[in-house]
């Protein structure tokens, strides 16, 4: 062993210990009322603070919830390697209000949304957000059923152009907020987006102009559009990661720079507890809707329902490591709280293939109210599916090139806008590979349509996963499958913002 | 905090310990905080801080804990820095703090203010950088609202007589006279990359000196000479182990000696050109730089090829000079006596990417070109006079061929905006923080000694990623696709060929390298093969074991047995009218690329052999321009020519007008039809399907990298490479 690395390992004990004896944590802190996810304000009011989370629970000590163990020390907290007990939360996650829905006809659903620069005293604005739908960040939950019809009334009350793109949903093409062929909605201009959900799943609203500066300063939110056949779970609740304040006027890249563990909020707040009842069943639906940080989440017993299109065929039980979350994507897991807390824990990730530096950190835990046992899964309906085969022939290739050094990211070497559409039949079924050769991950984002994942590396995915951002590792190759029934011009480019925005884009013809 | 700090102050004792007995074996840390604004140079030049020993370093760290200030104070403070040249307040000098990517530059006055972090890290220092001198570093122990960097201007001299470094190797690192002593991972990087390998490839001693592969045995049944010991003047050859080989003739040494020179013959006294080959392959021969031949290479030259004190000893670059280091690639040795023993004879001088190196032991300059292509250029552009034969100046004005021209097919390509060669070749090395070693997440630990903690990504590998890393970048460079139409009895197959990976043209480097689409058939999946009725065939480059042109007697092929295949090829007659690089690209005609369109006739297997050697075939063979023998068992790459598919190469021909001949035989390059950076092509192919209901059209890019003439000629085993296999 080098001087140095006795040295450093000697160094990280004595840390352990200083903060095993510095740090205590006092618990606490404001948590939901979940009864009041009902009781919301519909009014477009910037200066209004859009969460739900409008009352404390009697119990806010997290401290006394339950007892929090070192995690290293098991007992059901998680089998993350942590070097640091995990205290209790100090701070509660609260819920983005949902859209009401202002239209009587039970076949649609219309929502007002209106974009808008944050006042400087709104607490999302002390996370780090500047904008906002409806004065909150996230922006309202827009959730509908399949087949119902979505009106969406923007109003961009912003100094700049903005648009929607409604992440992940088969919208026709002059709905869904690129500026390739279509003009964004001019400040102090409205548009009525209009469509009808297809599919059930998570997806996410966001703007597609101005991209990386938009969304980092706070405009997103989620779409959940639910399927009759879902069985019931006492908590639906949506969970979004963002690190804000990544965009920077100079265009530097951020990630490239970073070092440590990212300022994480969820829900636009700094957060890491949860208040659930020992025995009761959730669905969390989780978005990373940061530009370009990565959220390698783990938790004993983790299962994932649904990626972002809808359940899988299966479910993926990953006990064995973190499932990924690539800016953009999204996950459905279910939380079958018992009555020890459970943390939930996220791994270090470097984009650039570089060794995690440091340790897993919470992200949020789950504190039980109650001593009932954990719930038994829902019977949820998987298909049971196989994936497609892999067919030893390819259609489209795609491929990511460039670096932050040589200033410039590549698909098949051009740079959005300057760029070939990349033709697929209509109707037909689409072999495409993705390859990445450049030294960052990217995660490939197709519109309009969604992809099979075939395999990755060669190797064919456990369960039927039907996605719309699929990360893409360094020197991997990706293998997909789509079905090109969507008429008209799409954008498909890597969901790091700043390396679409810095040229990773192309555009794929369906005619 | 205080704890903090007293760890800080434990672990860089730590680092210095342990510096003291390996890399860092340097002068110790200094034992006292820098009391004067103006920094003294002591014996060493680098190391601005006063010599002491371990027990002062640990003093040192106490009065680090003792003297910062205090807790509350703000984490940046002004430091006014002073740097000058030769005792000159300098211009434009880059100052910058270890651990830290912000660069100040200094006024004309050799002045600027900067903002210290003193929260930073590990030890705090400043470093000034300065294009003409070595960078020095100032150790801030305590704040100081002053710092005066003096630097010393290096001579701009390049020293004859300067002995090139041994780069080290796993198992023989040495000490820190060799790179790889500290620079470990590096060192194992390089010495499994073709860097490392340039100087003692067999290949190349082969077509220098005219000698193959073979042993004693096999050498005679060839009908070459074989040596024990060569002449000395025939260099140590391949891997310079065993300089025992078979002299079979020709090679860059008898083909430029005028009137030639027997197999084995020392001709080097002979020899009007040693074709350059060194300057590149061999580039640190030491003495003089340039026009040396290869043969001259030994030890380290020989061993090491482009390795760590040649690459890092570029100081400048000269586009417009000739290949390598005669020239394009400014060498500068250092002249200044060494203040040290342990530092070498010579003070050491090294250029590199970062501004912020201060180890004496390394004498670090910055320059920029370390993180751009034009370093590479250095070799892999090389045009070239004819060394034997004259060129055609109408067809190549400058009296030059583009032998390598990977640098101006990126430069001219789309990625050239956006990604250097070193963005894919040199790839970020995720296990290290920087170059000596320094893991990530340990920043606590950076020192000038043992490095600055640099971004993710900054780092980056030295394995020069080519086609013979792992992953291997012929698998990502090309697409494939193939669309098979079945209709009545025939299979149509349109094949798409794309480069999509590499910035430059595939197959690019060395011309003798050659990729090739071979299309075919089969009625079902692992079915019999579909007989080939029509469309585009591989040209004669990709191989064959004897060729027949129309009017020739195709009754007699050389060699010919019975199961060989004779495969007609007709020249309807257009040119391919590709788009190639340079004068292929806007200024020759069709005619001038010089490929014809060749279609596939069909082929006949031999049935019989009368003793006259008369061939009979078990089908007449159809009527064609070109008809091509493919020997059934013969050794080497596979005989390709003829078949259906198409292929990708430069080519150079000699003065008798054979094709793909080793560059320093060529006078023409009569084609290059190689893919440029994101270029595609489309071929079409034909199948005899009756009877087949389930066709399957199949496709398979092989890579070559040497001609199949030459491999058999030389003995050598070139075995294809397959990048894309695709089926549908």
């Amino acid at each position: 062993m080098k001087g140095w690395q006795q040295a450093h390992r000697r160094g990280w004990l004595v840390a352990a210990a200083f903060v095993l004896l510095g740090c205590g944590g006092d618990g606490g802190g404001a948590q939901i009322d979940t009864d009041a996810a009902d009781d919301v304000s519909a009014e477009v009011d910037v200066d209004v603070a859009g969460s739900s989370d409008t009352s404390l629970p009697a119990d806010t000590g997290g401290g006394g919830k339950g007892g929090f163990l070192d995690a290293a020390g098991g007992d059901g907290a998680t089998d993350a390697d942590v070097a640091e007990p995990v205290a209790p939360p100090s701070s509660w996650v609260r819920f983005p209000a949902e859209a009401v829905d202002l239209d009587p006809d039970p076949d649609v659903t219309r929502v007002a949304l209106q974009a808008a620069q944050l006042s400087a005293d709104h607490p999302a604005a002390e996370a780090g957000f500047r904008y906002a739908y409806n004065g909150q960040v996230p922006g309202p939950t827009i959730r509908l059923k399949v087949g119902e019809r979505l009106d969406v009334d923007l109003s961009n009350a912003l100094a700049s152009p903005t648009t929607i793109h409604w992440h992940g949903m088969h919208v026709p093409v002059e709905m869904d907020g690129t500026t390739w062929q279509r003009a964004p909605i001019a400040a102090g201009e409205s548009f009525r987006y209009t469509f009808t959900a297809d599919r059930p799943g998570t997806f996410w609203y966001h703007p597609h102009f101005d991209t990386e500066q938009q969304v980092d300063l706070g405009l997103y939110g989620m779409v959940i559009v639910e399927a009759p056949a879902e069985p019931a779970v006492d908590r639906d609740i949506v969970l979004i990661f963002d690190t804000p304040s990544e965009w920077h006027p100079e265009g530097e890249h951020h990630h490239t720079v970073a070092s440590g563990w990212p300022q994480w909020r969820v829900n636009g707040a700094e957060a890491d507890g949860l208040d659930v009842v020992a025995g009761e069943r959730i669905r969390a639906r989780l978005l990373n809707a940061s530009n370009t940080e990565y959220l390698a989440l783990e938790h004993l017993g983790l299962r994932q329902l649904a990626g972002d299109q809808g359940l899988y065929s299966a479910p993926v039980e990953s006990d064995a490591g973190p499932i990924v979350l690539a800016p953009g994507d999204r996950a459905e897991l279910e939380w079958l709280p018992g009555a020890a807390p459970l943390h939930v824990m996220g791994r270090p990730y470097s984009l650039v293939g570089a060794v995690p530096d440091g340790q897993a950190r919470r992200l949020v835990t789950l504190s039980p109210t109650g001593n009932a046992a954990a719930a038994a899964p829902a019977v949820w309906p998987f298909d049971g599916a196989l994936p497609s085969p892999d067919p030893t022939y390819t259609d489209v290739v795609f491929v990511f090139q460039g670096s932050d050094e040589g200033g410039g990211w590549f698909i098949n070497g051009q740079v959005f806008p300057d760029i070939e559409p990349i033709e697929m039949p209509l109707g037909e079924t689409v072999i495409v590979e993705v390859r990445n050769l450049s030294h960052s991950e990217h995660p490939f984002h197709l519109h309009g349509m969604h992809v099979e994942v075939l395999s990755i590396d060669g190797v064919p995915p456990t369960t039927r996963r039907l996605e719309d951002t699929i990360n893409v590792g360094i020197n991997q190759r990706v293998r997909l499958q789509v079905l090109a029934d969507n008429p008209g011009e799409w954008m498909a480019h890597c969901h790091i913002l700043p390396h679409a925005d810095g040229g990773m884009m192309t555009v794929v013809r369906v005619q | 905090m205080i704890t903090q700090r007293l760890l800080v102050a434990a672990t860089a004792l730590l680092v210095w310990t342990s510096a003291a007995v390996g890399c860092g074996s340097e002068p110790s840390p200094g034992g006292d905080t820098v009391e004067d604004d103006t920094v003294e140079l002591d014996a060493v030049e680098g190391d601005t801080r006063p010599e002491a020993d371990s027990a002062d370093a640990g003093d040192a760290s106490a009065d680090v804990d003792t003297q910062m200030p205090p807790d509350t104070s703000p984490a940046l403070r002004p430091v006014t820095v002073t740097v000058t040249l030769d005792e000159v307040p300098v211009a434009d000098a880059i100052v910058i703090q270890g651990n830290h990517t912000r660069q100040w530059r200094t006024g004309t006055d050799g002045t600027v203010t900067v903002d210290v972090d003193f929260t930073t890290p590990g030890d705090i220092v400043l470093h000034a950088s300065h294009p003409e001198a070595r960078t020095l570093a100032d150790w801030l122990f305590s704040y100081r609202e002053t710092s005066t960097i003096a630097l010393t201007r290096f001579s701009s001299v390049d020293n004859i007589d300067y002995r090139f470094q041994h780069p080290g190797e796993p198992g023989d690192r040495g000490d820190t006279s060799r790179c790889g002593h500290c620079h470990t991972t590096f060192n194992d990087q390089w010495v499994a990359s073709a860097h490392r390998e340039s100087a003692r490839n067999p290949w190349l001693w082969d077509v220098y000196r005219g000698t193959s592969r073979d042993d004693a045995a096999s050498c005679a049944d060839r009908g070459g000479i074989w040596l024990d010991s060569p002449p000395a003047g025939l260099g140590a050859g391949g891997n310079g182990d065993n300089p025992a080989s078979c002299f079979i003739g020709g090679g860059v040494l008898a083909e430029t000696t005028p009137g030639g020179c027997p197999p084995g013959t020392d001709c080097s006294e002979t020899a009007e050109s040693f074709g350059g080959c060194a300057d590149c392959h061999a580039p640190s021969i030491d003495g003089q730089l340039g026009g040396r031949g290869l043969h001259e290479a030994s030890g380290i030259a020989l061993d090491y090829g482009v390795h760590c004190d040649v690459c890092h000893k570029v100081e400048s670059l000269d586009l417009d000079a000739p290949a390598g280091v005669a020239g394009r690639l400014g060498i500068l040795r250092p002249s200044e006596p060494s203040p040290s023993l342990t530092l070498g004879v010579h003070k050491p001088l090294t250029f590199g990417p970062h501004h912020d190196v201060s180890n004496p032991r390394m004498g670090n300059v910055q320059r920029d070109h370390f993180r751009q292509a034009a370093l590479c250029a250095g070799c892999h552009e090389h045009n070239q006079e004819a060394f034997a034969g004259g060129i055609d100046l109408q067809r190549w004005p400058d009296g030059k061929l583009p032998i390598h021209s990977t640098y101006t097919e990126w430069l001219e390509g789309p990625l050239s905006s956006g990604a250097t060669c070193q963005s894919c070749h040199m790839p970020p090395e995720p296990t290290l923080a920087n170059g000596a070693e320094l893991p990530p997440g340990a920043p606590d630990f950076a020192s000038t000694t043992a490095g600055w903690s640099r971004p993710p990504g900054d780092t980056k590998a030295h394995t020069f990623q080519g086609p013979k890393t792992k992953p291997s970048m012929l698998r990502d460079a090309a697409f494939v696709t193939v669309s098979p139409e079945h209709v009545a009895n025939t299979l149509t197959v349109t094949a798409w060929t794309q480069n999509v990976g590499p910035g430059h043209a595939i197959p690019t480097g060395e011309p003798m390298r050659a990729m090739f689409l071979v299309v075919s058939a089969t009625c079902g999946s692992d079915g019999p093969a579909l007989a080939a009725t029509g469309g585009d065939a591989l040209a004669d480059i990709a191989g064959h074991d004897d060729m027949k042109l129309a009017g020739d007697d195709w009754t007699r092929f050389a060699g010919a047995q019975v199961g060989d295949l004779v495969r007609v090829v007709t020249r309807p007659g257009p040119y391919r009218d590709y788009v190639g690089h340079g004068r292929f690209g806007s200024v020759f005609s069709a005619v001038e690329k010089g490929v014809p369109v060749e279609h596939v006739a069909g082929q006949s297997r031999v049935s019989a052999v009368a003793t006259d050697g008369t061939l009979t075939f078990d089908a007449p063979l159809p009527p064609g321009d070109v008809a091509y023998l493919a020997r059934a068992a013969a050794p080497g790459p596979e005989a390709l020519a003829g078949r259906p598919g198409i292929a990708f190469a430069k080519v150079l021909t000699n003065a008798t007008g054979q094709r793909m001949v080793p560059h320093h035989e060529a006078v023409d390059v009569v084609s290059d039809m190689r893919l440029l950076p994101g270029q595609g092509a489309t071929s079409t192919h034909t199948f005899d399907a009756t009877g087949c209901a389930n066709p399957v059209a199949k496709a398979r890019l092989v890579y070559r990298r040497a001609p199949r003439w030459l491999a058999l000629e030389r003995g050598w085993q070139p075995a294809d490479i397959t990048m894309v296999e695709v089926s549908r």
